[in-house]
């Protein structure tokens, strides 16, 4: 009995597999990709999605020599830099792919406010490559910096979100969902250095703490700039319970 | 070619087309083995020909199966007094006279057994006082004489039985007699839909006048059936009718009227997104499922779904997705008018509103924006504005800046009354103050249709015309590199093109010409002299007992006329005032510009006086002729030969204006109605001699005697008669005669419009139908 049931359940799955073939072929005609560059309009060649090869050539990657906690650049190696000179980060290290200007800034702009959501995959797997050059711990799990629920349905997508599955389909760590926002919030880029910390202070909570305690974590967010998102989850994140906690943003603002 | 449904779109589209006038099966069949087997050993481009062939095959295979399916065996017992037993499957359209219904057959008596004739047929039911109204659903048994719909045909005539063929209806009923025999189960969500929407047309109706209330039904619904003819032609003519066509606005203030208020509930998007589409469907069952709102909806969920799931739509390859379901529901559709104008519309916004709003850069915004829709919507339906209604309006220009707003101002009023209406004390308030703006709205239509050049008279296109057209608006718009032509080339090409257009637009074919038209029953002949004078003898028109709203006049001679480019009459003829030779001309007179009325002998008719009123209000001065009397126009020299100056006949028919025509030695002798008696006295006093004679009286046994006949002496002969008629024209007899004289008959009923064309020595002789 069992073993024809486990079997009627795969074949079931299978032709779940196959309807979810039929619906993705069904989507890709009803929804084709423009074979146009997103950001310049050039044609694309055949294999290459969304950016231009010229575009993607102007990406520029954050170079170093870095601020060793949270990633800024400097002209020294092996240093802090003056703002997190003698300054407690709740998170170990911040990396970036990219520096917030020129065509990642644009990029992410569509991404985030023109809803060009299919170029998370293009961000996403930039985020995965430094990722991969970082001397860093295994890690247990993604966590996403969250939208507050309101934003997000106003959005449609959580930005960070999307990035970290991206990820995770890349490195099969799994995504935590459970560092949730609790209050909604200005946009941190609308406010001047010093009241961002205020702004996000108390905005996040986490549900299902047991499942971190003790883990190493990753926050993914879209842009970094002056740290205050990614200190205030890394600062609930720790209280839940995580053991360490690092910062991969596609940004460095 | 990135979008896949848009390609899909098109080759099936044209496989349908190429299915309808090519009907050999196996064909299309070995074209699309081929083609799939070809496909797997193409590759890049070939592919994508091998895969538009395979798509072109299917789509001509798919029409024959969808034509075979739809036609059912209903039409076979046609052209008899038949009892059918049908399910109604459309609400009624109602006038004073009758009602009008779409059947389902499901049975027909014969010898006293039913036995199994689906099939779609239209019946109507003349309306008594105390009777109620069928609605969908109902089953009844109706009786009455079952026939297979005719068309008129003319060149450039609307071909009303492949209309109804669209619709899959292969039959016409009168049914005298009918019997209500119950209901079968019906999708409750349609007739929910149906029973809502006769609910706020009624409440239309009782809070504003008819014609108010049948434009709101219009406007918000797209339903056009309740709205007076003479407003319609208002809104055609002043380039507005579109805002009585349900479309893109109305389905997109239904979803985002629902989904807002769910989202202000703060629901999930799913949800918001499910109810809006329900509400989307619901509406377009209210709206009856036409092309236009159907394409509307299908492009509006196809942006709701990507905003759902992240995604972004594309425009074109969406309206090839709404374009191939439509075709797939039903291939018919790619026949339909209304299909083809809503269609063509939208591709120009899509391809033409963004070069054309940067070419009006200067213009403030507003206009700007709405100049470039109206244009480019305009841009690509002109082949078709004037293949189907043989005129553009030019007021449309200044008229649209007005009533669209109102319109657009109205259809909130209508929705919003309309979901109100079971609140009375808030919806009727805001009805009438819809009401307000639509009295407005039809007010300044009317007006500036009735302006001079308010719109331009076009004739139809012919395929190079078109083929030039469209490339001309390709060579133009689309941006030089992507052409891949050289710009001084590009600028050729344009000019060409203009040329053709032009030409065909403002060309009169020279020659001459006469032709009798398809008119039923009834006598109409045309004829255009060398230099563009044009005279018409007659024209039609139905019977005096018949009350529906069908006119020869308006509905078949003007298009006929109007798609010949032909935009005045020199000389109108009413041989005499029987409703079957001058029903039509009554319209004609009043839609054309005419310069002479030539009559015989006043009577006392109804059609008399009419034909009197419009001349004196129109100014055109009316000539009395008889016998002796002379008239040319442009080459052609007319005398007539009857009636005449003194003696007049008991009959109306004898004393019919009798007319021979000379033109370069080809004589035509028009003879009207004209019996033995009015022969006798003609033949007495005239010179009858002619080569083509029009057959008196449609070919009636009390006309056309022998001695007539042989003083005639005619190598042709034309009759002009309707199908099936009830007087049994043209008798057996004078078809004898003719036959016996070795004279070469021509009929209308069989041939449709024939036409004699005169170029230097050479006559030609062409039919409608082979």
């Amino acid at each position: 009995m069992q073993g024809g049931k486990s079997k009627n359940l795969s074949k079931y799955l299978d032709s779940m597999m196959g309807l979810k073939k039929i619906t993705d072929l069904f989507l890709d005609a009803l929804f084709p990709e423009r074979p146009f560059c997103v950001l310049c309009g050039a044609r694309l060649s055949k294999g290459v999605h969304l950016l231009c090869g010229e575009c993607r050539d102007k990406l520029e990657p954050v170079s170093p020599p870095l601020c060793m906690k949270c990633g800024r650049p400097l002209d020294r190696e092996n240093t802090v830099c003056t703002d997190c000179d003698g300054k407690n980060h709740y998170f170990i290290e911040a990396r970036a792919f990219g520096v917030y200007r020129g065509v990642l800034k644009e990029i992410i702009h569509l991404y985030k406010y023109r809803r060009e959501r299919r170029l998370s995959e293009l961000i996403g797997l930039k985020m995965t490559e430094t990722l991969q050059r970082q001397n860093w711990p295994s890690f247990d799990y993604l966590v996403a910096v969250p939208l507050h629920p309101e934003r997000e349905r106003e959005r449609g997508f959580n930005q960070s979100l999307l990035l970290a599955r991206v990820i995770s389909g890349r490195t099969g760590i799994p995504v935590f969902r459970g560092l949730l926002r609790t209050r909604p919030t200005e946009h941190q880029s609308l406010l001047e250095k010093p009241q961002r910390e205020a702004n996000v202070a108390g905005a996040f909570t986490v549900k299902d703490g047991s499942k971190i305690r003790g883990k190493t974590l990753l926050l993914i967010d879209d842009v970094y700039t002056t740290g205050s998102t990614a200190g205030e989850c890394s600062k609930i994140l720790l209280e839940a319970g995580a053991a360490r906690v690092y910062v991969l943003t596609a940004a460095r603002g | 070619m990135y979008r896949p449904f848009l390609f899909i779109f098109i080759f099936f589209a044209a496989g349908i087309i190429a299915g309808e006038y090519i009907k050999i099966l196996w064909l299309f069949a070995l074209m699309l083995i081929a083609s799939f087997g070809l496909y797997f050993f193409a590759r890049d481009f070939r592919k994508m020909v091998f895969l538009g062939i395979f798509i072109f095959a299917a789509g001509a295979l798919y029409h024959s199966f969808c034509s075979t399916r739809m036609e059912g065996t209903i039409a076979n017992y046609a052209g008899d007094y038949r009892t059918v037993i049908g399910v109604v499957v459309s609400p009624p359209e109602v006038d004073e006279t009758k009602a009008t219904y779409e059947v389902k057959t499901l049975y027909i008596l014969q010898n006293g057994k039913y036995i199994k004739a689906p099939g779609k047929i239209r019946v109507s039911v003349p309306r008594k006082n105390s009777m109620e109204l069928l609605n969908y659903g109902d089953v009844a048994e109706f009786s009455g004489y079952l026939r297979i719909p005719t068309s008129f045909q003319n060149p450039g005539g609307f071909d009303y039985k492949a209309y109804l063929a669209q619709k899959g209806i292969t039959a016409t009923m009168f049914s005298r007699e009918m019997k209500y025999l119950g209901k079968v189960n019906v999708n409750p969500l349609v007739k929910f839909a149906l029973d809502f929407r006769e609910r706020i047309q009624n409440f239309y109706r009782c809070a504003l006048s008819p014609k108010l209330a049948s434009l709101l039904s219009g406007i918000v619904l797209g339903l056009k059936g309740d709205i007076p003819e003479d407003v319609l032609k208002a809104f055609s003519d002043g380039g507005v009718l579109h805002v009585l066509t349900a479309s893109g606005l109305n389905v997109g203030i239904v979803y985002t009227a629902v989904e807002g208020v769910l989202k202000f509930l703060k629901l999930s998007p799913r949800t918001c997104f499910l109810s809006g589409s329900a509400a989307v469907l619901f509406y377009s069952l209210m709206a009856g499922m036409s092309p236009p709102v159907l394409r509307a909806a299908l492009m509006l969920e196809v942006v709701m779904l990507g905003r759902l799931i992240g995604r972004k739509s594309d425009p074109l390859n969406s309206l090839g997705f709404a374009g191939f379901l439509l075709l797939l529901a039903n291939s018919f559709n790619i026949f339909s008018a209304s299909f083809q104008l809503s269609f063509a519309a939208t591709l120009g916004i899509i391809l033409l509103f963004k070069p054309l709003r940067q070419f009006f850069d200067s213009i403030p915004a507003f206009f700007r924006d709405s100049l470039a829709v109206l244009i480019s919507a305009q841009l690509l339906l002109f082949p078709f504005l004037a293949y189907y209604f043989h005129k553009i309006s030019l007021a449309g220009f200044l008229l649209n800046f007005i009533v669209v707003p109102l319109a657009g101002a109205a259809l909130l009023g209508g929705f919003l009354a309309g979901i109100l209406n079971f609140i009375p004390f808030l919806a009727v308030p805001i009805v009438k103050i819809t009401g307000v703006l639509i009295f407005l709205m039809d007010w300044v239509t009317t007006l500036m249709s009735k302006l001079p050049y308010a719109t331009f008279s076009v004739p139809s296109l012919g395929p190079l015309a078109v083929l030039a057209y469209f490339a001309l608006i390709t060579a133009f718009f689309a941006p030089v590199e992507a052409l891949g032509i050289k710009r001084k080339l590009n600028l050729t090409i344009i000019g060409l093109c203009f040329l053709i257009v032009a030409w065909s637009i403002f060309w009169v074919k020279p020659g001459f010409e006469v032709t009798f038209l398809d008119v039923g029953q009834g006598d109409c002949i045309f004829i255009k002299t060398e230099d563009g004078g044009t005279i018409l003898i007659d024209g039609g028109g139905m019977p005096s007992y018949y009350k529906g709203s069908f006119d020869i006049g308006k509905n078949v001679i003007l298009p006929y006329l109007y798609d010949r480019g032909v935009r005045k009459l020199d000389v109108v003829v009413f041989t005499h005032f029987d409703s079957d030779h001058a029903g039509g001309l009554l319209s004609i007179i009043e839609e054309m510009d005419v310069k002479a009325v030539v009559i015989g002998h006043p009577d006392g008719s109804e059609i008399y006086r009419k034909m009197e009123e419009v001349a004196s209000k129109k100014k055109i001065p009316v000539l009395a002729v008889s016998r002796g009397d002379t008239f040319r126009v442009g080459e052609a020299v007319f005398h007539v030969l009857n009636p005449s100056r003194h003696q007049l006949f008991e009959d109306d028919n004898d004393n019919s204006v009798v007319l021979k025509m000379t033109y370069r030695g080809l004589r035509f002798l028009f003879t009207g109605d004209l019996g033995f008696e009015g022969e006798k006295d003609v033949m007495a006093e005239c010179d009858v001699e002619a080569d083509v004679l029009k057959v008196a009286h449609h070919g009636s046994d009390t006309s056309t005697s022998p001695e007539f006949l042989n003083r005639v002496n005619p190598d042709f002969a034309v009759i002009s008669v309707g199908k099936n008629n009830s007087f049994g024209h043209p008798s057996t007899k004078v078809l004898e005669l003719l036959e016996k004289s070795k004279i070469r008959v021509y009929r209308t009923d069989i041939h449709g419009a024939i036409s004699f064309k005169i170029r230097g020595n050479n006559v030609r002789l062409n039919t409608q139908k082979k």
